[in-house]
């Protein structure tokens, strides 16, 4: 399985390509429902960079809170921890609170930058995973079954020689298809404004939930018997219905 | 103000993917220094807008930015939890060698 590429002499991993293809191919397709949300194409691009920023430190924050018993247990040096660890839905949060510290700044509706952000994610996070894939990380369960895949080498804690069921793909295949709906229901109602946003929340919260169960790295973190995605999980779907109940009677009132 | 913020969101900008390239602990000041230079970018091209002066500088600061933001991150940055893993067995490697020694000692 391949792992890394080889650009002008530098071996660059894979992940790390389709983290950058998918942040090009979102961005890219982005413009559409931007258009029809009416946000100018630098605000678009200003927000969308202060949510990367806020992914970025989000996701390594996450990775910090959920393994700072590892880290302090092995010792780990500050530059082993800068350099490894992301966790998604920490890079999920840190970037709504980019976005919505853009807007709030520059008083931009914030409802429209989320909906244009809930289409495109799902796109982008597909090619994550497949970059995860490449990678070896966020690998699945032990499987003998149709499609698994066996890891040869790796560059972290994949075991090797087993065969293991390929959710990395699974979930890539999943996304996709979240974004087809979403695109697809957004271009029938494009002013319909939080239902995309609400649309992923949910969707995504659910997709997750079901998908933790076929993953086979504990290292990820487990508390109790759930592990710490499906818990932000569950506190998201009750987070997003909450807000959507309490939108909707405050609709109904005006 | 926009203007001073936009250069220095330039010149970040051309640090952050310098020091990509150079790879180590330039690495992992790259990213910072990188997001930093974005934010004032960013800012730096809001202002010149709102005093009406134009944004050239600033949007090739911006775009600079973001380059060197998503540059640092891949040569840098590794997938997952590898690391704990190396470390951890690492750890293991360790105590085997060390019940060993103990053993012929």
């Amino acid at each position: 399985m391949p792992h890394e590429l080889s650009i002008f002499g530098k071996e660059i991993p894979l992940y790390g390509i389709f983290f950058f293809l998918g942040i090009i191919i979102a961005g890219t397709v982005s413009i559409i429902p931007m258009k029809k949300r009416k946000i100018p194409c630098m605000d678009w691009v200003s927000a969308a960079a202060f949510a990367m920023i806020g992914a970025i430190i989000g996701s390594k924050l996450l990775f910090i809170i959920v393994s700072f018993k590892q880290i302090i247990e092995l010792n780990l040096s500050i530059y082993a921890v800068i350099k490894g660890g992301f966790v998604f839905y920490g890079g999920l949060i840190g970037g709504i609170i980019g976005i919505l510290i853009y807007t709030k700044k520059y008083k931009l509706p914030t409802i429209d930058y989320f909906d244009v952000a809930a289409v495109v994610v799902p796109l982008g996070h597909a090619f994550g995973r497949v970059g995860c894939f490449f990678g070896g990380c966020c690998y699945g369960m032990p499987y003998s079954g149709k499609f698994a895949v066996v890891y040869t080498q790796t560059d972290g804690m994949t075991p090797l020689n087993q065969p293991l069921f390929p959710i990395q793909l699974l979930e890539a295949i999943l996304l996709l298809l979240t974004f087809f709906c979403l695109f697809i229901v957004f271009m029938k109602k494009p002013n319909k404004r939080g239902m995309p946003t609400f649309l992923y929340t949910i969707v995504y919260s659910l997709m997750r939930f079901s998908l933790e169960f076929l993953r086979g790295d504990k290292e990820r973190g487990i508390i109790g018997f759930l592990s710490t995605s499906q818990i932000i999980s569950i506190s998201i779907l009750i987070a997003s219905i909450t807000i959507f109940i309490f939108i909707k009677k405050k609709r109904q009132k005006l | 103000m926009g203007k001073n913020k936009a250069i220095a969101g330039l010149v970040l900008g051309i640090v952050g993917i310098v020091f990509s390239f150079i790879g180590g602990w330039f690495s992992i000041l790259a990213l910072p220094i990188s997001i930093v230079g974005l934010v004032l970018a960013i800012t730096g091209r809001k202002s010149m807008i709102a005093e009406n002066q134009p944004t050239g500088l600033a949007t090739a600061a911006l775009v600079l930015g973001i380059v060197a933001v998503v540059l640092s991150a891949i040569f840098f940055f590794t997938c997952g939890i590898c690391v704990l893993w190396v470390a951890n067995e690492v750890n293991d490697a360790a105590k085997d060698l060390n019940d060993l020694a103990n053993m012929f000692s």
